[in-house]
């Protein structure tokens, strides 16, 4: 059985999907991982649309140019930032938020490649397009996409960088 | 307007707003997105004109082809990315040489 670290091992961006949909079961529990993630404040401030219709999909992807391939469903992380800025304040609206978002985009991703589906998470999008397009209510901002997709072809193997380039010091041994 | 142009036309403007937002986004992104984006929109468009029946030419729908598999190498190797380019050019550069303008 794959430990943990296997699976962070084999996440991959995938960027070239078959047309298999993706469960409806398996996008739940992708969500329960997201929100098993950090939270500054404990507050939450995101939320979550979930696009399984393909017409849809393709609409988001018009003007995502980050995203490739062709997802079977995506999520989207809608932020709150004024919900963030009540509780903590400017670094609330204008970090912790974002930070919020991508523990738990992470936490997604993991799960995700244990079901054996691949992510490829997007900044490259128009925010406000997307809100068009999904009729996200104004208090709500897109601030990230994940695409979902079951992987086609081969991934490739990466060399990451090794434990001496990665550490800056390590103080105390 | 009959269904079949209705598509043809939302896949124009599926392009087009890939086209625009990308125009848009590039402004804050990294500079190596700005040519990707350019030969993404190439193959998109020699795409959309094969699908269309608008395109019989296998010079082009080769192009598309190439694209489709080398660009991602901008992700991971810049060089590499850079050298697709000047490639791509040149084969663009010796078809329109044989033309007559």
């Amino acid at each position: 059985m794959d430990t943990v670290l296997d699976i962070i091992r084999k996440r991959r961006s995938i960027r070239s999907h078959t047309d298999r949909p993706i469960e409806r079961e398996k996008i739940e529990l992708l969500i329960e991982a997201a929100n098993y993630a950090p939270s500054a404040g404990n507050i939450y401030p995101w939320k979550i649309v979930v696009v399984q219709d393909s017409r849809l999909v393709r609409k988001i992807q018009s003007v995502s140019p980050g995203m490739l391939g062709r997802p079977a469903a995506l999520i989207a992380f809608c932020s709150d930032r004024q919900k963030a800025q009540s509780k903590l304040g400017n670094r609330g609206r204008d970090i912790f938020c974002f930070m919020d978002v991508a523990h738990a985009a992470q936490n997604l991703c993991i799960l995700a490649t244990e079901l054996g589906i691949g992510t490829c998470c997007i900044m490259s999008f128009n925010r406000e397009a997307v809100g068009e397009f999904l009729e996200i209510p104004e208090k709500y901002s897109a601030d990230y996409l994940v695409s979902l997709g079951y992987p086609d072809g081969e991934l490739i193997a990466l060399e990451k960088r090794s434990l001496e380039e990665t550490v800056l010091s390590w103080r105390g041994e | 307007m009959r269904d079949g142009e209705r598509v043809r036309r939302g896949e124009w403007l599926e392009l087009f707003c890939f086209m625009t937002s990308s125009a848009r986004g590039l402004i804050g992104e990294p500079m190596l997105y700005g040519p990707f984006r350019l030969v993404d929109s190439l193959e998109r468009i020699i795409d959309l004109l094969k699908k269309q029946n608008l395109l019989r030419d296998d010079f082009l729908k080769a192009e598309m082809e190439k694209i489709k598999v080398k660009k991602l190498v901008v992700v991971t190797d810049e060089n590499e990315f850079i050298a697709f380019l000047d490639e791509l050019v040149m084969d663009f550069v010796k078809e329109l040489k044989k033309e007559l303008l």
